[in-house]
């Protein structure tokens, strides 16, 4: 359940730089609110509910400042809220000006530039955080932010991102970790923490792109439940793309392969899953 | 992708002149087939001609009772040696002594063969691989043993674990062996070809090389997966691996003596006296081993004499099987993965083309014609490009 909106005015008091506090949306994890500071300009000040893990919050805000990626939004200031209502973890980030993907699919078909931008913006993230030793695992439309003046994208929400080099916060075999039906691989599904590397990454953005050009995810289309878009991501690979958008259909082979099931036969890292995409020409 | 010599009995003058006449190839040497002093001397003769050579410890039943295997000194006193770590030590050093004696260009580790891919199955090469790496050998020097039975190779749900395996271990690259189906030379199942295809592709793509054992020239398709070399040999039994060959020592190795002739165009053997049925019918130029690839040892055949009255013998037969299979390997992997793809096809179309034409002239093979493997081939190939074309496409230069 979203938790009830601060009063603009108790989060002034807090935050005596911001101008301007108005809340924008919530979920079950964070508030987030706009406002203006003196040095930054427009900003997000996002409030995480007491749901939400401190240690998966800190490690949201390490992993979005050792990747320092222009497609990730930067956090300009990261704290603890002690006073009322209730203490809370906050963040100031950059303000974005646009809708998720999932918003975007809605309003039509994307055309072939923007799906190449989508998957250029989003590799680039990918292969900045593998050198970060840094999985995302919640690749999906929704967090995939579209700019509304030139459509560059950034990836958000490094909620249940994890560093290789530390201990999982998932039990290993613990049931399931955190994931998005549909999106997350096999492994993680099956919560074999240590076969989740970038190539789960790389399924969930090989899914999220065919979406872009199918506009379907077939995983989930006509699924009665969640239990069978895991059983249909676990026994069945997505077919080919058949919308191409380059002449010799490399882009649709590379969403092909990212996509597949079986982890050995998708690119061993987001770098040369880059690499193979700079060599397309749309 | 280059063609190694598999070490099998009788075969150590046809290595020392083939090492010679090519200048330089690569023997893996069998402890089976020969005594410690035999070994040593081969691979002083092999080094001299300008040869390497490697040694595959076929620990593949460890509990055999093959005595001359057995004899040597880092045979395992129990079966499960991998369980016990002062016998496994043991083991290794023993490996490690030998190979530093014999000048190995790399170690190849131990492993029994699995009939079944599980963590348990692959423990003794994950024992032996940490054991290497504490009596000090770099990964940069170790070949791991993945030793399979036909039905551990068609498991197509413990692909991901091997794959994730061979990932994992910290080696320069695989030595693949693998059981065949039915005990067939030339393998007609086409899901056994594209398995190994398969664990040949996926051990490419993480960086390591792959050195297929016991092969025939029908492993000229593991090109297409990026194979880095295949090993083989004379008689049939270093052509098609078989682990009940390292069980117990028998006398037949060379029981079942005929001589063949290899025609690499057809990529078939032929008894000899079809080729005298050619030379009847006028057809024996359809036969001739094509002249880029033909290293002469077959010529007598074709001078104008009666094949069968030829002097084409045994050991003739052997060294223009292993000299064409060279040539053919050679030429088997091209710069891109689609030209590599496309020429095995074109290997594949052409010996069909010209089998049927013999075909038509009663002119067969019925044991070692290639007529049965050309779809199984193709059927593997096939699934090859569908899985990983693109990847193996985009990865080709650096395979």
């Amino acid at each position: 359940m979203a938790a009830a909106p601060m009063d603009p005015a108790v989060l002034a008091a807090h935050f005596p730089d911001l101008t301007g506090i108005t809340y924008v949306t919530g979920g079950g994890q964070k508030l987030v609110y706009r406002a203006v500071h003196p040095t930054y300009g427009a900003v997000a000040l996002k409030i995480f509910s007491d749901l939400a893990d401190p240690e998966r919050v800190s490690r949201e805000i390490e992993a979005v400042r050792s990747i320092a990626c222009p497609n990730v939004p930067e956090i300009f200031a990261a704290g603890f809220l002690a006073g009322a209502p209730k203490p809370a973890f906050w963040i100031i980030e950059a303000w974005l000006d646009g809708v998720n993907l999932r918003a975007r699919m809605a309003g039509g078909p994307l055309s072939d530039k923007l799906v190449f931008r989508i998957a250029t913006d989003v590799l680039y993230v990918l292969s900045e955080a593998e050198l970060k030793r840094i999985v995302h695992r919640d690749v999906k439309p929704e967090n995939v932010f579209v700019a509304s003046n030139d459509g560059k994208c950034w990836l958000l929400d490094f909620g249940i991102a994890r560093h290789l080099e530390l201990s999982t916060l998932t039990r290993a075999g613990a049931g399931q970790g955190p994931l998005s039906p549909g999106y997350a691989p096999p492994e993680q599904i099956q919560n074999y923490t240590d076969k989740i590397d970038c190539r789960a990454d790389l399924f969930a953005l090989g899914v999220t792109l065919y979406e872009t050009l199918m506009g379907v995810n077939p995983f989930v289309q006509g699924a009665k439940d969640q239990a069978e878009v895991l059983r249909r991501v676990m026994q069945s690979d997505l077919p080919r793309p058949t919308r191409d958008i380059d002449s010799n259909g490399i882009f649709s082979d590379l969403v092909m392969v990212m996509s597949r099931s079986r982890r050995s036969l998708r690119p061993r890292t987001a770098a040369k899953a880059y690499t193979w995409l700079k060599g397309i020409t749309p | 992708m280059e063609l190694m010599l598999q070490f099998g009995w009788g075969m150590m003058d046809h290595c020392r002149f083939l090492v010679r006449h090519w200048g330089g190839a690569t023997v893996i040497l069998s402890p089976r087939d020969s005594s410690p002093q035999q070994l040593t001397a081969l691979a002083l003769d092999i080094s001299i001609a300008g040869g390497a050579t490697l040694l595959d410890p076929q620990l593949y039943v460890p509990d055999c009772d093959h005595t001359r295997l057995t004899a040597h000194g880092f045979w395992p006193q129990v079966a499960e040696y991998w369980r016990d770590p002062r016998e496994l030590s043991r083991v290794i050093t023993e490996l490690v002594r030998m190979n530093d004696e014999l000048g190995t260009t790399q170690i190849i580790s131990p492993a029994p063969i699995a009939s079944v891919i599980s963590d348990d199955s692959l423990q003794p090469v994950v024992a032996a691989l940490e054991e290497l790496g504490r009596q000090g050998v770099g990964p940069d020097r170790i070949l791991a043993t993945v030793a399979l039975t036909s039905d551990a190779v068609r498991n197509e749900d413990r692909a991901e674990m091997l794959s994730d395996a061979i990932e994992s271990w910290d080696v320069a690259g695989i030595y693949l062996v693998a059981e065949h189906p039915s005990g067939e030379y030339l393998v007609t199942d086409p899901m056994w070809l594209a398995r190994i295809l398969d664990i040949v592709a996926g051990a490419r793509l993480v960086g390591k090389t792959v050195l297929i054992g016991y092969s025939s020239h029908q492993m000229l398709l593991a090109a297409t997966a990026g194979a880095t070399a295949i090993a083989s040999g004379t008689w049939m039994n270093v052509r098609a691996f078989s682990a009940r060959r390292f069980e117990q020592a028998d006398d037949d190795d060379v029981s079942r003596r005929a001589t063949w002739y290899y025609a690499p165009h057809l990529l078939s053997e032929f008894k000899i006296a079809y080729l005298d049925i050619a030379r009847r019918l006028g057809r024996l130029p359809s036969l001739q081993t094509p002249a880029g690839i033909d290293g002469s040892f077959a010529s007598v055949l074709f001078s104008g004499t009666q094949p069968t009255t030829a002097d084409f013998g045994e050991s003739a037969s052997f060294r223009h099987y292993l000299h064409c299979l060279r040539q053919q390997v050679n030429a088997a992997k091209m710069a891109t993965f689609q030209d590599t793809t496309q020429g095995h096809e074109a290997l594949l179309s052409v010996a069909e083309a010209g089998l049927a034409d013999l075909r038509r002239a009663n002119i067969v093979s019925p044991e070692r014609g290639f007529q049965d493997a050309l779809p199984a081939n193709r059927a593997a190939l096939g699934l090859l490009i569908a899985t990983r074309g693109p990847i193996l496409t985009m990865e080709w230069p650096g395979l």
